[in-house]
């Protein structure tokens, strides 16, 4: 019995200490975006002493015009959403539900493209948007979420595919349309597997810098991963301010994850499932 | 199955079918065209054979970003699976407060990464910064991390900030597979006698090992495309090449695109050899049930 409170101890102790180093740097930057100015790399520190300057925030939003990056990001953000659910359900549910030669091997070649890394797509994909005059848009950062993406196409196909036929053929004896069928009837019954594509689309935009940095220029157009990457640059020296834009940039993806975790991690663990 | 609708099916993929030509078929095409060229995006481009693939090989900076990518996916990949193998066993417990700590380790997976780049230059600032002032109460002498002029320094600096980002979403992976194994097992190996770090390397990493393998395959092809970090640490890759960040250099800022294509196809082959070797070695180490 001692050995094993013992034990537990230990392991809380270990958490513990885990959990700190894991949470620390967040809540470092946090302390930080609430002091003066030349403060950051005090000896010992002084962070989370009052005055505290909620000043930064308001400077970051006006100021560094983060208010309108963060509407661009959730422009981006919204429309994405709407792209991956509609296509990837649809495309994923002709995979499932019609099989013959034609489609197995087109979803084969599907799968095949994920082989292609992405930093052999990055100069080809540009090239493309160049030669279509999207440069400096958002089309390339939305536009391409309409067409299904194969991993996504993957686990939704599973997903559809351990729903029974019988359904469809029952509804179609009845004279309802296919696209009847696939939005009415299957699509409500995989609301779970539908809130995990959403919410990685909205996190994965949210965060993606890459995209923007490649493909936008003019500063009004920027997402938040954009101009939160310039503002070490913008705000030269002022660590307080950088810190409070990535404070600001992280609420919002935090708040959502903590109300959808479920979803989230059951997402990604169904996603292990097919190694 | 539905054979009499087939033609639907054909309906229902007709996006994938435009997405994969336009989005995928016909950049790959353009893009094996335009490594055999000397192309600035301007004018039109210039067939000169294999020279740039030629350069590839030869050009000792772009050996160097060769070098730094495998460098960096040595110093991070094992580390980090080896770690997160740790916390998803710590994780596999009755304890009360455990989705708590689930969801403290899984913060740093959804931060973005510009933000947590960010904040990790300021806890590495070479004067003050707080993880040397951590090092002076030990005594140690204070570091330069990412400032620094060692590339190898800035290299393990930016693995241990990507360990402590990834950690929580490879044990949540882990996790789901630790929660199939049964019991008996372990109660097996208790009567048997084995202690708990026995317990660690001889049953359950052979029982992970499918996670373990899957996790390093996309692990591998995940690190060597690893842009974000880079970019934001290194000034797009002018201070420190990787892969990602040279292709990104050449093609956007000094207008290569055919060096940077070929460099592009040369990493293409090297992570499908890499994945074909995961793959054999596969048979080796991999216990499948």
């Amino acid at each position: 019995m001692n050995k094993r409170k013992l034990t537990r101890i230990i392991q809380f102790t270990l958490f513990t200490l885990l959990a700190i180093i894991m949470i620390v740097p967040f809540l470092w930057a946090v302390g930080v975006s609430l002091q003066g100015p030349g403060q950051a790399y005090n000896t010992p520190p002084t962070i989370f002493q009052p005055p505290f300057r909620f000043e930064n925030y308001v400077e970051v939003l006006s100021k560094y015009d983060f208010g309108r990056y963060f509407l661009n990001t959730l422009t981006i953000c919204i429309i994405n959403m709407i792209g991956v659910v509609l296509s990837n359900s649809m495309i994923a549910f002709g995979f499932a539900k019609f099989e013959s030669k034609g489609l197995n091997a087109l979803f084969f070649i599907g799968l095949c493209t994920m082989y292609v890394p992405a930093v052999t797509m990055m100069v080809p994909s540009y090239t493309l948007w160049n030669k279509l005059g999207a440069l400096d848009t958002f089309v390339p950062l939305t536009l391409g979420s309409f067409f299904g993406a194969i991993s996504w196409i993957f686990l939704m196909r599973q997903n559809f595919k351990s729903l029974p036929n019988s359904f469809y053929e029952a509804a179609y004896m009845d004279g309802a349309n296919p696209f009847y069928i696939y939005w009415k009837i299957y699509m409500p019954l995989c609301k779970p597997i539908i809130a995990t594509l959403i919410l990685r689309q909205f996190m994965g935009d949210w965060n993606n810098l890459q995209g923007p940095l490649i493909y936008i220029t003019s500063k009004e157009k920027y997402t938040a991963a954009l101009a939160m990457s310039a503002l070490g640059a913008d705000a030269y020296g002022r660590v307080e301010i950088e810190m409070a834009g990535a404070v600001i940039m992280m609420i919002p993806v935090i708040i959502v994850y903590l109300l959808a975790q479920r979803h989230f991690i059951g997402g990604i663990a169904d996603a292990g499932v097919k190694g | 199955m539905l054979e009499r609708d087939k033609k639907w099916g054909w309906v229902f993929v007709a996006p994938y079918i435009v997405g994969l030509l336009v989005f995928f078929l016909i950049p790959v095409i353009c893009s094996m065209y335009f490594s055999l060229t000397d192309y600035n995006m301007i004018s039109a481009p210039k067939f000169i054979g294999l020279k740039n693939y030629i350069k590839v090989f030869t050009d000792p900076k772009i050996l160097e970003a060769y070098r730094n990518t495998f460098v960096f996916l040595i110093c991070y990949l094992p580390m980090e699976i080896f770690l997160s193998c740790v916390l998803a066993v710590l994780l596999n417990q009755k304890l009360k407060s455990i989705a708590v700590f689930r969801g403290i380790f899984f913060t740093p997976v959804i931060a973005p990464m510009v933000a947590v780049g960010a904040i990790w230059v300021m806890l590495y600032n070479p004067f003050g910064g707080i993880i040397n002032q951590l090092f002076g109460v030990f005594g140690i002498e204070p570091r330069q991390f990412v400032f620094s002029k060692n590339w190898f320094e800035v290299i393990v600096s930016i693995a241990v900030l990507c360990i402590w980002k990834g950690i929580g979403s490879q044990a949540i992976y882990l996790l789901a597979a630790l929660q199939s194994i049964s019991n008996d097992i372990y109660e097996a190996a208790l009567i048997d006698g084995a202690g708990p770090v026995r317990k660690f390397f001889s049953i359950t990493i052979p029982l992970l090992s499918p996670t373990i393998f899957y996790l390093t395959v996309l692990g591998v092809i995940g690190t060597i495309n690893s842009f974000e970090i880079f970019s934001i640490m290194t000034q797009e890759g002018a201070e420190l090449p990787v892969i990602a960040t040279y292709i990104y250099q050449n093609a956007f800022r000094k207008n290569r695109v055919g060096l940077a294509s070929a460099i592009g196809w040369v990493t293409f082959v090297i992570v499908a050899i890499l994945t074909w070797l995961q793959k054999v070695a596969e048979k080796r180490w991999v216990h499948y049930e």
